[in-house]
């Protein structure tokens, strides 16, 4: 199966913006045959939304956004794993859940709440959101592929100190056993932050034997930074063909130096716009 | 990977508010010339606007080395003593009558600043780039509606001796091969630092060194390990370092946000009561 990943850089609150990159990612995965598109978390509304998950309007941005993703995929081959925020289903709890919907062909065919929401540090997400009551799996060409919303595979993060949660997603999805698992991420860059990401994603993959691909956003939003990466984790013993093994991190790709006379003179640093606005193919 | 994280952040956080343009109080010390170098690589050099605001206090280095890093970087350079504005506001403030309390003096320096450096930012628009580090947020060791003034704090995660470690980084990255001359002039990196609010004042006057008030406030802030076990290891002054860190929640709550780049950045991340009692 060929996936593709959309690693952009979503803009918060900008639905138009976001579902214009997302569009675009979208063509470049049916260009290149691709069984299925996924994008980072909360990529329509851009994350973190803070308060403005609060304002009414939201949903109904939100809603315009999904139609216009659903119309895209009517006729086509590719699916979209797309991550944004929802009206909850539940009659008590918070009014909003974290989620990625899989759009198919025009139509819904799959939706995931996430079911670890990050409550310390920048994160408020329990603030908002009401977490996943249960977790499934999507059946697509006769894989069965499990998703993941950023927290959910970090229960195991050795810098939270303790175990801060009572289940591990983790643990659901070995009982599901699925033949891959996705993970649509807008995980903060912190210094030390991209070997404990990559370790923990690897030992998930090893631990479940299978597959894991794994995205996150690009750019950065008031005090908060993304460096992607995209992580593909295949194992070894499976017949898996991956274009990209090696983890991508692309912060602002700075040009090179100029000098001119004397003193050297700087050129603005330019966003390396090809891994921008691309999408990256893997083959399982 | 912190060099090209801070220009991400920058960069994106003026493109998503709409400005193109930036003012930085350029003092002559490392910190602000490591913002400029940052913002001229994020904005483009003609987008920046360096301004030193000398004082009686100010050594004749450090607007030669302000002048310097324009000059090196392109970007555009004015030059506002505070002098005149320093002396009828010192003078106006206490009727002609004896001086004003020595803290109030060496603030109101750093404010007359800000307000330079704000106005400025409406004049042309632009957005103020505050140059604190993390360290000197961390003791309150900046003032505020001085120099914590302005839109965006890209190095306010950033320790003093990490803020050289990028110094160095730049230095190292950034050199004209043909001249051999660097983003960041030599003497900016070697000089001790000093806030030059007062003659002679170094920062250490007031801080222990910085490769051990980092280790202190990593200890504390980041590793949140007990106040006892800080002591332990640093010496009974960590005590007043602490002591610093917490009644100064009031200033980092009015200050810029803060590019977070470690596991405990100020700002959205960590927080704590302002009006508390809390033993040290």
């Amino acid at each position: 199966m060929k996936i593709a990943v959309a690693q952009i850089d979503p803009v918060v609150g900008a639905f138009e913006a976001n579902v214009k990159k997302i569009k675009e990612a979208y063509q470049r995965a049916c260009t290149k045959q691709a069984r299925l598109l996924l994008t980072p978390e909360m990529a329509v509304c851009g994350y973190p939304p803070h308060d403005l998950v609060e304002r009414p309007e939201i949903f109904d941005r939100n809603e315009n956004a999904i139609e216009e993703l659903l119309l895209l995929t009517k006729g086509k081959g590719c699916a979209l794993a797309v991550g944004h925020v929802s009206p909850s289903p539940f009659e008590f709890g918070r009014a909003a859940q974290n989620v990625v919907t899989i759009l198919e062909n025009g139509r819904r065919v799959f939706r995931q709440a996430k079911s670890l929401l990050p409550t310390y540090d920048v994160f408020d997400e329990a603030r908002y959101f009401e977490p996943a009551r249960s977790i499934q799996t999507w059946t697509c060409d006769g894989l069965k592929i499990a998703t993941a919303i950023c927290e959910d595979l970090w229960a195991n993060d050795p810098n939270l100190g303790r175990q801060i949660y009572e289940k591990n997603p983790v643990d659901c999805f070995r009982d599901l056993k699925p033949d891959m698992l996705l993970s649509l991420s807008a995980s903060p860059f912190e210094w030390g932050k991209r070997e404990r990401r990559e370790e923990l994603h690897s030992d998930i993959a090893r631990a479940l034997g299978i597959p894991l691909i794994y995205v996150n956003q690009v750019g950065a939003t008031d005090e908060i930074l993304f460096d992607g990466p995209l992580l593909s984790i295949p194992l070894e013993n499976l017949p898996a063909d991956c274009l990209f093994s090696k983890i991508r991190s692309v912060f602002w790709k700075s040009a090179e130096a100029k000098y001119s006379g004397i003193l050297p003179q700087m050129k603005a640093g330019k966003m390396n716009r090809r891994l921008k606005s691309s999408c990256f193919i893997a083959h399982f | 990977m912190l060099y090209r994280a801070l220009l991400t952040g920058i960069r994106e956080y003026f493109a998503r508010t709409g400005f193109k343009t930036a003012v930085i109080g350029l003092s002559g010390g490392i910190d602000s010339a490591v913002v400029a170098v940052l913002a001229a690589q994020a904005l483009g050099p003609q987008n920046v606007l360096g301004v030193a605001m000398p004082s009686q206090y100010s050594s004749p280095h450090s607007l030669e080395d302000a002048e310097q890093m324009a000059k090196i970087l392109g970007i555009r350079f004015e030059v506002r003593p505070i002098k005149f504005m320093y002396s009828v506001a010192s003078r106006e403030l206490v009727d002609g009558q004896g001086q004003l309390a020595a803290i109030a003096q060496e603030n109101l320096q750093s404010r007359l600043r800000g307000l330079i450096l704000m106005t400025l930012s409406n004049h042309f628009n632009s957005l103020v780039l505050t140059t604190g580090n993390k360290s000197e947020l961390a003791t309150g060791y900046c003032t505020l509606y001085g120099d914590m003034c302005g839109a965006l704090a890209p190095i306010g995660d950033v320790y003093k001796t990490r803020v050289y470690e990028l110094a160095r980084f730049i230095n190292k990255n950034l050199k004209n091969p043909q001249t051999g001359i660097s983003a960041i002039p030599e003497r900016v990196l070697t000089k001790a630092p000093s806030a030059e609010l007062r003659p002679n004042q170094t920062d250490q006057d007031s801080l222990p060194p910085y490769d051990q008030l980092d280790g202190m406030l990593l200890e504390y802030l980041e590793k949140r390990v007990p106040v006892s076990d800080v002591i332990a290891k640093f010496g009974a002054a960590s005590s007043e370092i602490i002591r610093k860190v917490e009644i100064n929640e009031f200033k980092r709550r009015q200050g810029a946000p803060v590019l977070k780049v470690s596991p405990k950045a100020f700002g959205l991340g960590r927080r704590y009561p302002i009006a508390k009692t809390w033993k040290i």
